[in-house]
């Protein structure tokens, strides 16, 4: 929204080869992000989301994980061409990442005072041990932690203390991207908000741009400015945070945000969307929703539809205009 | 009475299923292939020994033939002779059941007692666990081999004493595996709801308890064999456990220890036949435990 | 931390008079009257019946026992039937022996089996991975005492390179006459290590916070050593502990193999020989040992995983204080 595009991704296509068969996690998807904004990508379990933000980052497990074909331009370098070296430098200093579940992402045996200088040290040559540890106090002040916990264990925190901890890791060398993988979920809800809020504060603050991933369209209302919506390792729907829930073009976003419930839409019931992602080990050859559309006709099944501009850079890949309609 | 009989299939499956997983691995195969060998070889020899009245064992096993002795490897004696004139290849097959056998037989009592103080200190808890468990940890604190020659050392050295040395040694491990298992089951829910609606201990035990306790119980007992053999052979290369002359292949090796410089066939045969038997258990092992329960598998 | 190793101590005590109390029992059941034994054949049934009285055999077994204990806390361990020396003596003189020996045999195993272990995890499935598979499966599965015959068959009897029997005296001979009986003890051992630090680090490999060092940016050595073997390290730790007992049984076979003088061969000679106080003294001797080497892997587990440590000490009972933003 502000400023000019940081990360630009091509169409990035990463498989996994399992002993069930080849999963198609990610078909083909292209996205950007500009500096300072927070894009949404929102969709279900197992839709891909996860993935993409770890092949930003070519965190992908090779094997099993293959990052087949695509671009990841981050300010104008290609991340996927990178050497490893650079890739070194780029990840947890300008593109840094938060996993889902603070649980299990910090590392038991180090204290979280480590753990944050860790980070420091390794993309701050310069720095003198009193100095790193100063600023990883400093990082731990700002995500709402007293400096005496330095050198307790991750075990000595509760969830959302551990996913502050995870929080400042990530934004202790001020990255111009944070990667937000479901920051939230694995947290009890009242503290869901205080963590939000809290990186919405930083990342403003700090000027970082965000991709947060969720399948909480109500967490990205309050906090994107722009919105992906993913299906099957495909985006479906990306535009502005206001055309996407005001005007939704695609039948999937239409059934996501009618399965929300709502305090100020007078709806009687819930119209939950009917059947299941198909299997990522066997697509079908059209659109992967078709299956469950109320729209669909049988052209919806001869080929995966194209994106199309809608206008106002909002995009949407299905052959059908349903704007206006009710879907029945 | 359908909802039973779901559930009686739902476990066979699980057999069948983990069967299937087994036969896909060559090397669990191959192991199981060579056990299954040295079964059908030692039941051979036994019933040659039935048929023959020993006749065959005093001529051909035990009868030394000093003129021959020490011979390497020829076509009458593929293995060659030992340092009694006596043909290695049919001594070493006529020691299959000493190994096998008795390490099997071991092993299987010290399953029975040790899953059943097991089984009595996982249900119990409480008092009966902690005497129970503690007394594994005093049997665990000593190394399994001191205690058998302690044993041995005790009692003598008769095939009897050998079987109930090896056996007591074993025991603490199955306990401990079958405890655990009994813990991990005990304080399931569907366990809860069998005892809401009033379900017997005995009923708990046999339908819940002892068919989720198999299959690491299985694991555990193929690598006990292994272990087993090892400490028989052992113990008979000290001279503590099967003597002279009966076919042994520790005692074949503690013999053959003198005349090591005289032929390397007397030293490497027997010692080869307890790798590849100890090698199949192993492999085996691994590959049930695989199969039972794929999540442990990398 | 100190609180700790008391407390471990003091958990000792009742194990290790168990320990004693069933090796007293199983030894004193052997057939054969040991004072017969100590007078040999020409004894008569009086000088018998005199030494029996003497020796205090008469006694009931638990009253033997406790006088036992008491004796050994004042470290008496009785006298050997065969040559009237000191259980206690004998046993100390033995015991560097095979200390040297078990130490140069863990010593085998952890520098073979830990590096190796790391690189095949590191490498899964690749060529290297499968040969330290198939190496180590054929470790775990071969006798050493077996082994110990092939090495002293191929490198002291044909090619003379290390000396087959015996232990030399000074730095270079003492060396040269370890190295086959530290291999061979120690094989069996970093096969087992091998295989346990492997499945370890695959363990470890799969999980977030290695996915969470990576994102920051550190490079894979610092990854391997810093976040992935630290945490390998506790069930590595618990294999090694565990393989010490079976290193001092496989010690006895292969002190057999290469005359090796210490405890494990003195142990079976004495077994050969009847005399019960020296088996008695040597196994209860070995236990202890081992029990020490059980108690010192729980000390290190505290130093390595710090969820054990504050199990135990003051900051885990720390009250954790809410701070909101």
């Amino acid at each position: 929204m502000n400023g000019k595009e940081l990360l630009k991704i091509e169409d990035l296509e990463i498989r996994y080869e399992t002993d069930d068969g080849i999963v198609y996690a990610l078909n083909g998807v292209s996205l950007h992000v500009n500096e300072g904004e927070t894009l949404g990508l929102v969709g279900e379990t197992g839709a891909g989301k996860t993935t993409l933000a770890k092949g930003i980052l070519r965190l992908i497990q090779t094997p099993p994980g293959k990052i087949v074909n695509g671009k990841v331009y981050f300010e104008g370098k290609n991340v996927l061409a990178m050497s490893d070296h650079d890739l070194h430098q780029v990840r947890g200093n300008a593109i840094s990442m938060v996993f889902q579940d603070p649980m299990t992402s910090l590392n038991p045996v180090m204290t979280v005072g480590e753990q944050i200088e860790e980070v420091i040290a390794v993309h701050n040559n310069s720095l003198s041990k009193e100095e790193i540890r100063e600023r990883a106090i400093a990082m731990l002040k700002r995500v709402g932690i007293s400096a005496d916990r330095i050198d307790e264990y991750p075990h000595q925190f509760s969830g959302g203390m551990k996913q502050r901890v995870i929080i400042a890791i990530a934004l202790a060398c001020n990255p111009k991207l944070l990667l937000a993988d479901e920051p939230t979920t694995a947290l009890d809800v009242t503290i869901q908000a205080q963590v939000l809020d809290m990186i919405n504060k930083l990342k403003t603050e700090m000027n970082t741009a965000m991709i947060l991933i969720s399948h909480d369209l109500g967490v990205v209302a309050q906090t994107c400015d722009r919105v992906a919506i993913i299906y099957a390792g495909r985006i479906v729907e990306t535009g502005n945070l206001r055309d996407i829930y005001k005007n939704p073009k695609h039948p999937y976003t239409v059934g996501l945000l009618d399965s929300i419930p709502s305090l100020t839409r007078d709806t009687k019931r819930l119209k939950p969307i009917k059947g299941l992602m198909p299997d990522p080990t066997n697509l079908p050859s059209g659109c992967p929703f078709a299956p469950r559309c109320n729209y669909a006709s049988s052209a919806c099944s001869e080929a995966v539809p194209e994106l199309t501009d809608r206008g106002n850079g909002h995009l949407v890949r299905c052959i059908k205009d349903i704007s206006g309609k009710e879907g029945q | 009475m359908k909802s039973r009989a779901n559930e009686k299939n739902k476990q066979r499956s699980l057999w069948v299923e983990a069967w299937r997983r087994l036969r896909k691995n060559k090397l669990a195969m191959a192991g199981l292939g060579f056990v299954l060998l040295l079964v059908v070889l030692a039941i051979f020899t036994i019933a040659v020994d039935l048929i023959t009245h020993n006749a065959f064992y005093t001529e051909h096993v035990v009868k030394q033939n000093l003129r021959l002795r020490l011979q390497g490897p020829s076509k009458e004696h593929i293995f060659g002779l030992d340092e009694f004139g006596r043909d290695i290849f049919l001594r070493v097959i006529w020691a299959i059941r000493y190994s096998l056998f008795m390490g099997t037989v071991a092993i299987g009592i010290s399953v029975v007692i040790g899953s059943l103080l097991g089984a009595i200190a996982g249900f119990y808890g409480k008092v009966v666990d902690n005497v129970i468990m503690r007394i594994m940890d005093i049997f665990l604190a000593i190394p399994s081999m001191l205690l058998a020659l302690a044993i041995v050392a005790a009692f003598g050295t008769s095939l009897t004493n050998l079987l109930l040395a090896i056996a007591i040694s074993y025991v603490p491990t199955f306990a401990r595996t079958v405890r655990a298992s009994v813990l991990t089951v005990k304080d399931q829910e569907y366990i809860e709801a069998a005892k809401a609606l009033g379900a017997s201990d005995a009923r708990i035990i046999g339908k819940y308890i002892i068919p989720n306790c198999l299959a690491p119980l299985i694991v555990q007992a193929s690598l006990g064999v292994a272990g087993a053999i090892l400490s028989i052979a052992g113990l008979s290369f000290l001279g503590l456990g099967i003597q002279p002359p009966t076919p042994e292949w520790g005692s074949m090796l503690s013999n053959a220890r003198s005349y090591i410089r005289d032929g390397w066939h007397i030293t490497v045969i027997p010692g080869l036949m307890i790798m590849l038997t100890i090698l199949s258990l192993n492999v085996l092992g691994d590959g049930l435990r695989d199969a039972l329960d794929p999540r442990l598998k990398n | 931390m100190w609180k700790y190793i008391l407390k471990r101590l003091l958990m000792m005590i009742p194990v290790l008079l168990g320990v004693t109390f069933l090796v007293f029992f199983i030894l004193n059941m052997t057939p054969g009257d040991p004072a017969a034994i100590i007078l040999g054949d020409q004894a008569t049934p009086e000088a018998i019946a005199q030494l029996r009285e003497e020796l205090g055999l008469n006694d009931p077994l638990l009253i033997r026992y406790v006088r036992y204990i008491i004796d050994m806390l004042h470290g008496d361990f009785g006298e050997s039937y065969k040559n009237g020396i000191s259980v206690a003596a004998q046993v100390l003189d033995k015991f560097p022996n095979t200390a040297v020996l078990a130490v140069a045999g863990i010593l085998v195993a952890l520098v073979i089996g830990i590096p190796v272990g790391i690189i095949s995890a590191r490498k899964q499935y690749s060529a290297l991975d499968n040969t330290s598979m198939v190496l180590s499966l054929l470790g775990v599965s071969m006798p050493n005492f077996w082994l110990g015959l092939l090495l002293s068959l191929l490198f002291a009897l044909k090619l003379g390179w290390f000396p087959s029997q015996g232990m030399g005296s000074g730095f270079v001979p003492l060396l040269r006459s370890l190295v086959l009986p530290a291999i061979t003890l120690g094989t069996g051992s970093a096969a087992t290590v091998v295989r346990m630090t492997r499945s370890s680090m695959l363990e470890v490999i799969r999980q977030d916070y290695i996915s969470t060092a990576r994102a920051k940016g550190l490079d894979e050595k610092v990854i391997t050593k810093r976040h992935m073997f630290r945490n390998a390290l506790i069930p590595i730790v618990t294999a090694v502990g565990l393989q010490f007992g079976t290193l001092l049984g496989g010690a006895m076979l292969t002190e057999t193999v290469f005359s090796w003088p210490g405890l494990g061969r003195l142990m079976v000679d004495s077994l050969n020989s009847k005399d019960i106080p020296m088996v008695l003294g040597s196994v209860l001797f070995m236990t202890i040992m081992f029990s020490f080497v059980n108690l010192a892997v729980d000390i290190v587990y505290a130093f390595i995983d710090p969820r054990i440590k504050s199990l135990y000490s003051k900051a885990g009972f720390k009250k954790r204080r809410v701070v909101v933003a």
